[in-house]
């Protein structure tokens, strides 16, 4: 019996020795390539639909009441965090967490606002349906996403944000509102609102893409009537995007004319696209649109006390920030009373939808962040360097981006997925160690099985 | 020995190296899934499943090769308890063989 044991031993040996061989060919054929690269990201899209603004001498403090919606906001990132919420009417982050706060503080519990449905990574997508009213929230490992849905599909008003890993491991972040219609009071009405920001990285450059829209598919304003101007203007001034830089001379040309120039359009079929007003002129095709001058659209808003407003689109660092149009007007004061006086003030934001992907690709050699192709050198949303500064010629005066509402990553946000990232061991190299484990216990066990078990019969 | 023979003898054995196998192939797996994505989600499904399960499967290779080993000592033993009693011995609780009038080795 020892001898065909023993040539089973040596046999079992061999096989054994051969395994061990395998499994450490294995581990150094396949280690991390030379040139591999780490990517790293951190996407938020935010859509907040409508932005109001209301305020009265009244009101104490000088203060500002503001509201949005539909609102909606998604996030993620590669290590595994993700977060969206959708909520109509969004009365800010304030008054959001205020019960959580307040239950903390005095030990009751306060109901949280119920118009406002969130999720985080771990949890099950959440819905919320009111008379009118769809909230829903999803946030898995490679996609967040939210939308608030007021009306139908058909009719009504939403915000959507989303954030998702795309199958070249590439990001795209996408925030969106769109209005079916909108009415304000009875001054005017809109339809066929969508506000798009939209942010695409690359999964093998980094590189972003960046697409932002505002367009407004009919305006109907009363009473409207805009005269067609004869002929093209000579001049065109020439918008300086770049801070500091001097303003150019005007471009010349030559004064073309426009076919029926001169007659008066009573009101005309109005849109609006990225800063120019639009309209359908008699005679021609049916669905053709001419940018028309601004100066008569906004003298017509003005002559039903409201004032309109533009933001071009703006990059930031990471992504963008859609165009936003801006209607502002004041209601006339009630009469004397203790309690509200004086004018108040209104302005109704539409755009200014949020998309950004902070997308590292980091060289393992050199542990060295290399910046995606394409970014700008700036730093968060940088006011100075929007374009829309000074106004181009024939769009809507441009506005201070701080009034848009819009969201950036915060710097402790920031902060901490920097901090995250850099203190995260790499998991190739936590899976050679694994690797390493595996290979331990086998050779712990050979030992063992020499030193405790043959080497006795020796 | 013949095939069959040497399969119900040495089963410990051969489980053994199919353990031991499962586990390597199952950890050259995880690791091809790991580094086949940057992202930490993706990865560590990788390490828990293939990584935890690769090196459970080498320990129970390891294990089943050891109880493989004593039981060939147990059959040595049993060999030469044997032929110790076929002598007219037998071995005491002390290890010393218990003779006809003679006490010790």
């Amino acid at each position: 019996m020892s001898i065909p044991f023993r040539r089973w031993r040596r046999l079992a040996l061999k096989a054994g020795a051969s395994a061990l061989a395998l499994g450490a060919c294995a581990s150094l054929v396949m280690a991390p390539p030379a040139h591999a690269a780490d990517r790293s990201f951190d996407a938020v899209a935010s859509a907040y639909g409508i932005n109001n603004g209301i305020s009265n001498p009244s009101f104490p403090l000088s203060l500002v009441l503001t509201g949005s919606g539909p609102a909606s906001s998604a996030h993620l990132t590669s290590l595994g965090g993700s977060d969206a919420f959708a909520s109509f009417p969004y009365p800010g982050d304030t008054l959001v967490g205020a019960p959580g706060l307040l239950s903390g503080v005095f030990g009751f519990s306060f109901p949280n606002y119920p118009l406002y449905v969130a999720t985080s990574a771990g949890d099950d997508p959440r819905s919320a349906n009111y008379p009118g009213i769809t909230l829903s929230s999803r946030s898995d490992a490679l996609v967040s996403e939210s939308r608030a849905l007021v009306g139908t599909d058909v009719s009504g008003f939403d915000s959507t944000s989303r954030v998702a890993v795309d199958g070249d491991d590439g990001v795209t972040s996408q925030a969106q509102t769109v209005f079916k219609t909108l009415q304000f009071g009875n001054v005017f009405s809109l339809s066929g609102v969508q506000s798009l920001a939209k942010v695409v990285a690359d999964g093998t450059s980094g590189a972003l893409t960046r697409t932002s829209e505002l367009s407004i598919g009919a305006i109907d304003v009363p009473g409207l009537r805009i005269v067609v101007p004869k002929q093209t203007p000579g001049t065109v001034p020439l918008p300086i995007p770049v801070p500091g830089v001097g303003q150019v001379p005007p471009l010349q040309f030559p004064p073309m004319p426009i076919p029926d120039g001169g007659q008066t359009l009573n009101a005309p079929e109005l849109g609006f696209t990225d800063g120019a007003f639009t309209a359908t002129l008699p005679g021609q095709p049916q669905g053709r649109r001419y940018v028309i001058p601004t100066g008569p659209v906004l003298e017509a808003f003005a002559a039903h006390g409201m004032q309109v407003t533009f933001q071009r689109a703006a990059d930031t660092k990471h992504g963008v920030v859609a165009p936003a149009i801006t209607f502002s007007t004041d209601f006339p004061a009630p009469p004397g009373n203790p309690y509200y006086n004086g004018v108040t003030h209104a302005t109704y934001t539409l755009g200014g939808a949020f998309a950004e992907v902070a997308y590292d690709v980091v060289n393992t050699d050199t542990n060295v962040t290399t910046p995606p192709a394409g970014d700008a050198p700036t730093n968060g949303i940088d006011a100075a360097a929007i374009p829309g500064g000074a106004s181009a010629p024939g769009l809507v005066p441009s506005t201070n981006p701080a009034a848009l509402g819009q969201v950036a990553l915060s710097p402790v946000e920031r902060a901490n997925f920097v901090a995250l990232r850099s203190s995260t061991a790499d998991t190739q190299d936590l899976y050679l160690v694994v690797m390493a484990i595996g290979i331990a216990v086998l050779v712990m066990g050979t030992v063992l099985r020499r030193l405790g078990v043959l080497r006795p019969w020796m | 020995m013949d095939v069959m023979t040497a399969l119900r003898t040495h089963w410990d054995r051969i489980a053994a190296i199919a353990a031991v196998v499962v586990g390597l192939v199952s950890l050259l797996l995880g690791y091809l899934g790991v580094s086949d994505t940057e992202y930490v989600v993706k990865q560590i499904p990788y390490v828990i499943s293939n990584g935890l399960f690769g090196i459970f499967m080498l320990g129970v290779g390891t294990a089943l090769w050891l109880s493989a080993d004593l039981r060939d000592e147990w059959r040595e033993l049993r060999a030469l308890r044997i032929a110790v009693n076929e002598h007219g011995m037998t071995v005491r609780a002390d290890g010393r063989l218990d003779a006809e009038g003679v006490v010790g080795r």
